[in-house]
């Protein structure tokens, strides 16, 4: 029988500046794969101003990466640089003038200047790459979902209509139900953005793919909760290693020859790297040494009181190290040259950094929590986020003589990567509703 | 002399007695919002065509009810520390002052000694306490006739319940008004019930003379630039199937929905949408979703648009595909029903929600459901299936839903006061 033809969003990936991170590596990796299989797939990017449907060519979206590509830098995008702005001008403004707006109109003005950013944040995310006309979607064709779709409001409902009105099939990947779960680790508006998105979404999916487990589960409780029938849920196992151009190691100048533990992932409150500050701290008060720590992460949401308690604190100034958009040359070497990696999340979707720990041979140390004991298994220890004291003792234990080197010679001997091929056959599968 | 022209109703009719008609409450019909305040003012304009004068006045708080008329007196009800619940049935305060409080007393006995009313109707029985007393003192004795939408003691009781009081306080509370309302009932000379159970209730406290007079509706017009703000608004939000539900502030309107429609509207499919209209939309948007994001899941699928003008509401009820009426509990018969029924849109409703107005659980469109999974079950297949097609008999028989047709018995019963 004839395999329906699939059509793949890039919209995420059309406008992303920097090189790939989590989401976008995913994209990329498996609409690679695709291109390169039997299956008749098309490329399509959503035009949010137009409401629009383009089809486009992954080569016309994709591009290589470089070794000194800089990561997205969140504190540089438009919104935050607007926002500063206005900050700026509203601070600078003489106090008998501020005096004047009363309050309740300070917060319309504010909500007003929210939504004026939200509305250049879409219409700047409405592309302007060359595309082939519109998509022509035909009854049957699958469209396949596979970025961070919720930045896009207008795209789940016009799929929606699309799914009703010329019977397409509609699949999705779900990473995470995080900012539904714990919405207090995000800014205001996200967590209720996302919710709408989750909503239709899992109203008007026919497939949904979970890249693990405890998402699986959590979108199971969502669907519960708001009274959808959920529908048809697979887990999939996403690919270890990016299939991108490869890149070589780079040094990182200041830290070559020391040793230190490395923990990656963005510099935000649900990364939970005040356990970390914590930790390091309680070790400095007790005269004890650890080793370096240093942290990967471009700034996220509400860290600044952790990262100025690191920068500041006598205590642990020195011993702690924040890297904040490094090329993936420098990721690559930090990863290599480290002792082990430590990744104190409160809440994931999956943990990609504890599957590069392991893919680069690292022992890894992870929260106990949600989706992070299926990424490694028994190949990793684990403690409470909400226990510095569980943490220090567990990395104590890594730094016993010989710990190490008996974790090393076990993922050597014992960590599987997934493949994308092989992630590109599960997707295969439940597309054709084997699983 | 007020004199007041048919606002409801298909033709004026020629006055047929010379008597003076007081018609006295607890709330103003100035600007009427909930079900009991359209039913007194059709009543009013239905009066108007049969007796040579009618004033209506009410002793009201002005707390609850901004908008008055001129001859209406407000009255502040004390607020009693003891007993904090006394506010939700500030009903017998405002009933009391009228014999007890200086103020209020004064201007109903200037009220009555000029305008020296041949007939004294009382909108539910509250006011009655201090009315009987007055009258008594001035040695006045009007024909009485009592009319109330529901029976207030059992109203009030599954009000007070659902508020949180303890039993005691309930009963402390119903046990008077059920003591005012069956006084009331045998002392009147004629009592107007608005549907068949309230009527066997009343015939229970040994009435004189009772009558049915079901609640109606005035016809609307539909404004074409409200129909297309509206329109425009629905479309915005992607909805192209819209089921509509009108409700008062009144608890039970919330409860009924919560009850057999549920906090959890992702039954619904993409594309439709329950609009909630009307004083029930702020206890929508005080209730406490339960987690956090089952609101906004909630809000999805439903848009509290809470009060409107009748200009709006017209509007809303023409685009409308479905009116849901998911009533449980409350006396009287529902003029949201009535409503829905000469709409001629697809009715999803309660069995309850249709008591007093059984003749029209028939007509094409009308999906009676008892269960919540019924409900749910026929409300979706309605949203997804065309418009109901009513033959001219059926039309006919919906007609008799407006305020002309469903007052018409008290014509010949009040003639004979």
């Amino acid at each position: 029988m004839k395999r329906p033809r699939v059509w793949i969003d890039l919209s995420d990936i059309s406008t992303w500046k920097g090189h790939y991170t989590g989401i976008q590596r995913v994209v990329v990796s498996l609409s690679g794969q695709f291109a390169a299989s039997e299956e008749d797939v098309r490329f399509f990017v959503y035009n949010q101003r137009r409401n629009e449907f383009l089809r486009t060519q992954l080569s016309t979206i994709t591009r290589p990466e470089t070794d000194d590509m800089p990561a997205p830098d969140r504190a540089s995008s438009l919104g935050v640089r607007l926002k500063a702005l206005m900050r700026w001008t509203y601070a600078h403004t003489p106090t008998r003038i501020q005096r004047v707006v009363p309050p309740e109109r300070r917060r319309q003005i504010r909500a007003a200047g929210g939504k004026m950013i939200s509305s250049l944040r879409a219409n700047g995310r409405s592309t302007s790459l060359p595309t082939d006309g519109p998509a022509q979607f035909e009854r049957g064709d699958i469209v396949l979902v596979l970025g961070a779709a919720w930045e896009r409001p207008g795209l789940l409902p016009s799929l929606a209509k699309l799914r009703q009105d010329h019977g397409i099939k509609l699949h999705c990947l779900i990473y995470d139900l995080i900012p539904v779960i714990q919405p207090q680790f995000f800014g205001p508006g996200l967590p209720e953005r996302y919710t709408k998105f989750m909503f239709e979404l899992a109203a008007n999916s026919d497939g949904i793919m979970a890249i693990s487990q405890s998402t699986s589960r959590d979108f199971g409780t969502f669907c519960t909760s708001v009274g959808i029938i959920a529908p048809p849920v697979s887990v999939i196992r996403l690919g270890d290693n990016p299939e991108l151009q490869p890149v070589k190691s780079v040094p990182v100048v200041g830290i070559e020859s020391e040793s230190y533990i490395l923990a990656v992932g963005s510099f935000e409150a649900r990364k939970n790297y005040a356990l970390l500050y914590s930790v390091w701290k309680q070790a400095a008060l007790n005269g004890q040494i650890l080793p370096r720590l240093v942290i990967v992460g471009s700034k996220g949401w509400a860290a600044g009181d952790t990262l100025a308690a690191m920068q500041l604190d006598p205590d642990v100034a020195e011993a702690i190290t924040v890297l904040g958009g490094i090329s993936r040359a420098r990721l690559t070497w930090l990863y290599q040259n480290a002792m082990f990696t430590i990744y104190p999340s409160t809440y994931e979707g999956w943990g990609l950094p504890i599957a590069e720990s392991l893919a680069y041979g690292k022992p890894c140390l992870a929260s106990n929590t949600s989706s992070m004991p299926e990424v490694g298994g028994d190949l990793v220890d684990y403690f409470n986020p909400l226990d510095p004291q569980g943490c220090l003792l567990a990395i104590k234990a890594y730094l016993e003589p010989g710990a190490l080197a008996a974790h090393h010679e076990r993922i050597q001997s014992e960590f599987k990567t997934t493949s994308w091929a092989a992630t590109l056959q599960q997707v295969q599968r439940n597309l054709a509703g084997e699983e | 002399m007020r004199i007041y022209f048919p606002v409801y109703g298909n033709r004026p009719m020629q006055r047929i007695s010379s008597k003076r008609v007081l018609i006295l409450g607890t709330y103003p019909i100035a600007q009427p919002q909930h079900g009991g305040q359209k039913r007194t003012r059709a009543i009013l304009d239905f009066y108007a065509d049969i007796f040579a004068e009618v004033k209506y006045v009410a002793v009201f708080s002005p707390k609850d009810y901004p908008a008055s008329g001129r001859d209406d007196i407000a009255f502040n009800p004390p607020i009693n520390q003891e007993h904090p619940e006394d506010s939700l049935v500030s009903d017998l305060a405002l009933g009391r002052a009228i014999a007890s409080d200086p103020g209020v007393k004064g201007k109903i006995v200037k009220l009555l000694t000029r305008y020296r009313p041949d007939i004294i109707q009382v909108e539910q029985p509250y006011v009655y306490s201090g009315l009987a007393e007055t009258l008594t003192e001035l040695g006045l004795n009007p024909a009485i006739i009592y009319s109330s939408q529901n029976v207030e003691s059992q109203m009030k009781e599954q009000m007070l319940t659902a508020a949180g009081c303890n039993r005691a306080t309930v009963n402390r509370y119903c046990t008077q008004i059920q003591e005012l309302e069956q006084g009331l009932v045998k002392s009147a000379d004629l009592v107007i019930a608005v549907s068949k159970e309230d009527a066997a209730q009343f015939t229970s406290y040994g009435p004189r003379r009772i009558v049915l007079a079901p609640n109606g509706i005035a016809r609307s017009v539909v404004s074409p630039s409200s129909l297309k703000y509206w329109g425009r608004h629905l479309a915005k939000r992607h909805v192209a199937h819209l089921a509509i539900f009108v409700g008062s502030a009144h608890l039970p309107n919330w409860e009924g929905f919560l009850e057999i429609i549920g906090p959890k509207l992702g039954f619904l499919p993409f594309g439709t949408e329950i609009m909630i209209v009307g004083g029930v939309g702020g206890m929508v948007n005080s209730y406490r979703f339960s987690p956090w994001f089952s609101r906004v899941g909630f809000l999805q699928r439903a848009e509290v648009v809470g009060r409107v003008d009748e200009t709006s509401l017209a509007a809303l009820l023409s685009l409308a595909k479905v009116i849901i009426l998911p009533i449980t509990t409350g006396g009287g018969s529902n003029l949201k029903t009535a409503e829905a029924i000469l709409s001629g849109k697809k009715i999803v409703a309660t069995p309850f929600a249709f008591r007093g107005q059984e003749q029209f659980q028939h007509l094409p469109g009308v999906d009676i459901q008892s269960t919540p999974e019924g409900f749910r079950t026929a409300l979706v297949a309605a949203l997804e299936s065309s418009e109901p097609k009513r033959s001219p008999q059926d039309k006919q028989t919906a007609g008799q839903v407006v305020w002309s047709e469903t007052l018409r018995p008290l014509t010949m019963e009040v003639n004979k006061l």
